[in-house]
């Protein structure tokens, strides 16, 4: 210290939080003085570090009490605001009504696509060994993609090779395989797993011993549902089941209960038995079958292991086994001109739902389907927001006394903000318990839209709770924000004095109202769009006549029977007047789809391969251009085929009846005949190559009959008759056709269906946005409206007034949102190799809708004003 | 009328001593003097706070000392109605210990 006589100082640090915590607004700080005075007279007498101490001390000592007065003050001021906040939403029913429905419609929606991706997210993660299970993926290098299934030996020999791998799993699945118990017989999806499938995966049991319970060959594990289907309320354990593969029966002993599979579990099965049983249901000795890809193998490794350190090392081991399967793609004339055209890599089992976009063999998905959800239920969300901002903007001119009142008492900007926000998360704390109730109501419809089994459960949860929390106060404030921060910078003396204008916050208005009823028109012209494509799809002439067509499935998967069977059925159903035409065939559109590979000119054509019977034309109604159908006289017809005229165009032929040509490995085949082009697979792709062959190589699985539209269900129930006459082992299975079809067009129909409601509610909210502004307006112009009226303006005029200011934001709109909506909704329908041409109807009638329906609704409230009598509104006292 | 609490007690009777010479300071020292402890200034803070709301004391702001870097001193005075409640928690006082003898006190 330089000068040896000047009095120590208090510490700075502390003199100010002490500043903090006894607030004097004069800036006299008396009582700070008393303990400085304290503090002198303690380094006095002391030393100057006690002192110092000491006033540390009384500094933090000081904390907690002026904590609590603090909260004490605030609270009393909460109090207020909370008050207010009723009052004010008592106060403007309409508006407050507007507000709360718009907010709740917006966070029923948040919620439902939360739990949507919270579920998206989930898959798989139930195992408790999800991080060490990976699965096996072939890589096919010929044809270009990646499946799950693969040889069924080739998980032992990796085990075999690698100490790493600690366990191994392999599924096959085997479909419409008859299970009988007493009378009830049904076609079930059999799974075929190794006995440690379930110390592997996480499926708990709910009857039966876990290492046990598919130990023996002969014993069956069934899920719950499974069970009640079969059993009711019978207890299953024990009970024995008769499954019948291909044509032997074999008698299972029910030796467990499984819990019913997690909604987010992408393994899936219902009845599982022992890999014992794979060679009786295959001819093959599938245990050294390394050339059909049979099944899905899933390895469990140990934790210090890397994926990728097994996966570098697969094909070596595999290949000496794979050469056969090479050695077979050579012959064929592989692309691939060296080198393998098939390999393995491991991908982790949480993984499998999002992140397998070119991977087939078990249903999957994809995160932009989330992200798009995401993006609805916001856009929903903002355009309720931008209903509460513009309302509350609307309302300030009526409120700016309360706030000049406010200010002038003493009223802090802080303050100011916190009571605005306080209001908005009132609203959307309302909002928000109603938005609850509205998605619940929603749950069944939204499930069914988005193939998921939600329940309200998942809503209570702790993190649920704390998403919703967040979103309630989130939307609290920035609805409350962009008020708040206007109010909050009025000039307490233009207030007061009544010269309070607010020019600015028009503007502001008025592109908030662009954008909403943008969003509104954008989703109108994207669900337009779908619905049109959607319709062009559905009546879209596919080369032959879909509609009433039955399509029964045989279940008979050996060649020679097969074809006996159908010949039977046929022989069987043939008189009955309603039935018009029979035949069959080995595939049909979305079943079990055969393509081979024609070598021509050192170009390969891929061409859609269809074994069928006669009458197949006839039946299908395709049309032949050139040459015959098959017939019986034509002995050589087993050699024949019928091609359409893409394979004719991609040949290069000119005259193709009679030319030959050959379809991979197989012998030469005659063109007898060509039919006009159809589409056996989705619109989404061009029509491809197709050749209809008779090969008595192959089997018939699918019966084609076509039946008059008169008395559809007699005709079912007939054919059903006749069916279990001649096949009482198993069920009569049968769709029609044009469903099939319609089954590719799930998603988008579903999109569709997505996209319409968003679009509906969008428009409604935006119009009660419309509506709730035009309330606020003609309120505050009642007085103009009367001069004007006495005047001499007629009601159309005051009407053109009030409205046509919104119908030109909508038209604005309009104009903002066509090219934007032009463009996405143009790349959407790229997907489409069949699409209708965008027009200009799908943006007219949005447009349209819009401006009526803004008319309509701003006009409404107008009309009562403009037809009041202006004596009401300009009398004074 | 609520009786006074012995906190409040006491921060009168030290004011009534002090005189002119009561500000917040002082009223430690002698509060330090009757009872023989350290008194925190936050209690005596409060306490004040609380007499002055309650119309007991009445406060004048006084003149700047270099010893309280530079503030000034709040001084405080007993009002009527301070003397009034004083006094009547005097008269409780002394009724109250009247009658016991002060041998009661000597254990054993």
């Amino acid at each position: 210290m330089n000068k040896p006589n000047a009095s120590p100082q208090p510490p700075r640090l502390a003199v100010w939080l002490l500043k903090r915590l006894f607030p004097d607004e004069k800036g006299l700080y008396t009582q700070l003085g008393d303990i400085d005075e304290a503090f002198n007279a303690m380094a006095k007498e002391k030393s100057h570090f006690v002192a110092k101490a000491w006033y540390w001390m009384t500094a933090l000592r000081s904390i907690p009490c002026s904590i609590w007065r603090s909260l004490a003050w605030s609270s009393v001021m909460m109090k207020n605001y909370l008050k207010i906040a009723v009052r004010n939403l008592q106060k403007y029913k309409t508006g407050s009504l507007i507000n709360i429905v718009g907010l709740s419609i917006g966070l029923a929606f948040c919620i439902l696509i939360y739990l949507f991706i919270k579920d998206e997210l989930s898959f798989d993660r139930f195992h408790e060994k999800a991080d060490s299970i990976y699965t096996i993926v072939t890589n096919d290098h010929f044809y270009e993609y990646s499946h799950r299934h693969g040889p069924v030996p080739i998980a032992p020999v990796l085990k075999d090779h690698f100490p790493e791998i600690e366990n191994f799993v392999r599924l096959v699945s085997q479909r419409n395989v008859p299970v009988k118990y007493k009378d009830n017989i049904f076609n079930e999806t059999i799974t075929i797993a190794d006995p440690q499938f379930l110390e592997v995966f996480s499926f708990p049991l709910k009857k039966g011993n876990l290492a046990k319970a598919l130990i023996s060959d002969s014993s069956i594990i069934l899920t719950q549902n499974a069970a009640n289907k079969y059993f009711g309320d019978e207890n299953p354990v024990e009970k024995v089941l008769l499954l019948t593969f291909v044509d032997k029966q074999k008698s299972f002993i029910v030796n467990g209960i499984a819990e019913n599979i997690p909604s987010n579990s992408s393994i899936n099965f219902s009845f599982l038995i022992n890999m014992d049983n794979l060679n009786s249901i295959t001819s093959s000795n599938s245990e050294i079958d390394w050339r059909t890809s049979r099944s899905q193998s899933y390895l469990l490794l140990n934790e210090y292991t890397e994926a990728e350190h097994i996966e570098n090392r697969i094909l070596a081991i595999v290949k000496p086994y794979m050469s056969a399967v090479y050695e077979i793609r050579k012959r064929y004339g592989s692309l691939v001109e060296k080198g393998e055209t098939i390999t393995y890599s491991l991908q982790n089992l949480k993984d499998i739902h999002l992140n397998s976009s070119n991977i087939y063999g078990l249903p999957r998905s994809d995160i932009r389907k989330s992200y798009i959800l995401a993006g609805i239920a916001l856009l929903i969300l903002c355009i309720a927001v931008i209903n509460f901002i513009n309302m509350s903007i609307g309302r300030a001119s009526v409120r700016a006394r309360e706030i000049g009142v406010r200010k002038m008492l003493g009223a802090g900007r802080k303050q100011l903000i916190r009571q605005f926000w306080i209001e908005s998360i009132c609203t959307s704390l309302i909002s928000i318990v109603l938005g609850l109730f509205i998605a619940i109501l929603m749950l069944p419809v939204f499930n069914s839209l988005s193939v998921k089994n939600l329940t309200i459960h998942s809503l209570y949860h702790f993190q649920s709770i704390a998403v919703f929390l967040l979103l309630m106060v989130s939307v609290g404030v920035l609805a409350g924000s962009f008020p708040a921060l206007v109010m909050a910078n009025f000039q307490i003396t233009d207030i007061l004095w009544g010269k309070f204008k607010l020019r600015r916050k028009n503007l502001f208005t008025k592109m908030l109202i662009i954008l909403q009823f943008s969003m509104s028109v954008f989703l109108l012209v994207a669900s337009m769009v779908m619905t049109r494509q959607i319709r062009f799809m559905k009546n879209y002439n596919l080369g032959f006549d879909k509609d009433g067509i039955l399509i029964v499935d045989l279940q008979e998967r050996d060649t020679v029977k097969s074809q006996e069977l159908l010949k039977l059925f046929k022989e069987n159903i043939q008189t009955h007047t309603a039935i018009m035409s029979v035949s069959g065939c080995m595939s049909s559109p979305n079943r079990t789809d055969l393509y081979g590979m024609i070598k021509h000119e050192g170009k390969n054509i891929y061409v859609w391969e269809n074994r069928v019977t006669f009458d197949y034309l006839k039946t299908m109604k395709m049309n032949l251009i050139e040459g015959r159908d098959f017939a019986i006289e034509f002995t050589s017809d087993s050699s024949a085929v019928i091609v359409n005229q893409k394979l004719v165009d991609e040949l290069g032929l000119d005259q193709p009846i009679g030319k030959t040509f050959t379809i991979g490995p197989n012998p030469p085949v005659t063109i007898v005949g060509v039919v006009k082009n159809f589409n056996y697979s989705s619109l989404e792709e061009e029509v491809g190559a197709a050749a209809l062959n008779m090969d008595p190589k192959s089997g018939l699985f699918y019966a084609v009959v076509r039946i008059s539209g008169e008395n559809m269900t007699d005709t079912i129930s007939y054919l059903g008759k006749k069916w279990k006459e001649i096949q009482p082992l198993r069920p009569f299975t049968y769709s029609f056709l044009d469903d099939d079809i319609q089954l590719f067009y799930g998603d988008e129909n579903r999109w569709n269906a997505i996209v319409g409601y968003s679009s509906f509610f969008t428009v409604l909210i935006a119009c009660m946005g419309v509506f709730g502004l035009t309330l606020i307006t003609v309120n505050n112009r009642v007085k103009e409206i009367g001069i004007r009226k006495i005047l001499g303006a007629s009601v159309s005029n005051i009407l053109k007034l009030v409205t046509s200011e919104f119908v030109l934001l909508v038209m604005t709109a309009n104009i903002i949102a066509w090219p934007l909506a032009w463009f996405v909704i143009n790349r959407w329908l790229q997907n489409f190799s069949y699409r209708v041409s965008f027009g200009l109807w799908p943006l007219l009638v949005p447009g349209i809708i819009t401006a009526i329906v803004s008319l309509l609704t701003s006009g409404g409230y107008s009309i009562k004003a403009a037809t009041a009598n202006p004596v009401d509104s300009l009398r004074y006292e | 009328m609520k009786l006074l609490s012995r906190t409040e007690e006491l921060l009168l009777n030290c004011i009534l001593r002090l005189e002119e010479d009561a500000y917040t300071f002082m009223i430690r020292e002698k509060l330090k003097e009757i009872t023989g402890k350290t008194w925190a200034f936050g209690a005596i803070f409060i306490s004040l706070d609380r007499l002055e709301s309650k119309g007991y004391v009445k406060s004048y702001l006084g003149d700047e000392t270099p010893e309280r870097g530079g503030r000034r001193k709040r001084f405080y005075s007993v009002s009527k109605e301070g003397l009034k409640a004083l006094a009547e928690i005097r008269k409780i006082d002394q009724s109250m210990w009247e009658d016991l003898p002060v041998s009661i006190f000597d254990q054993d």
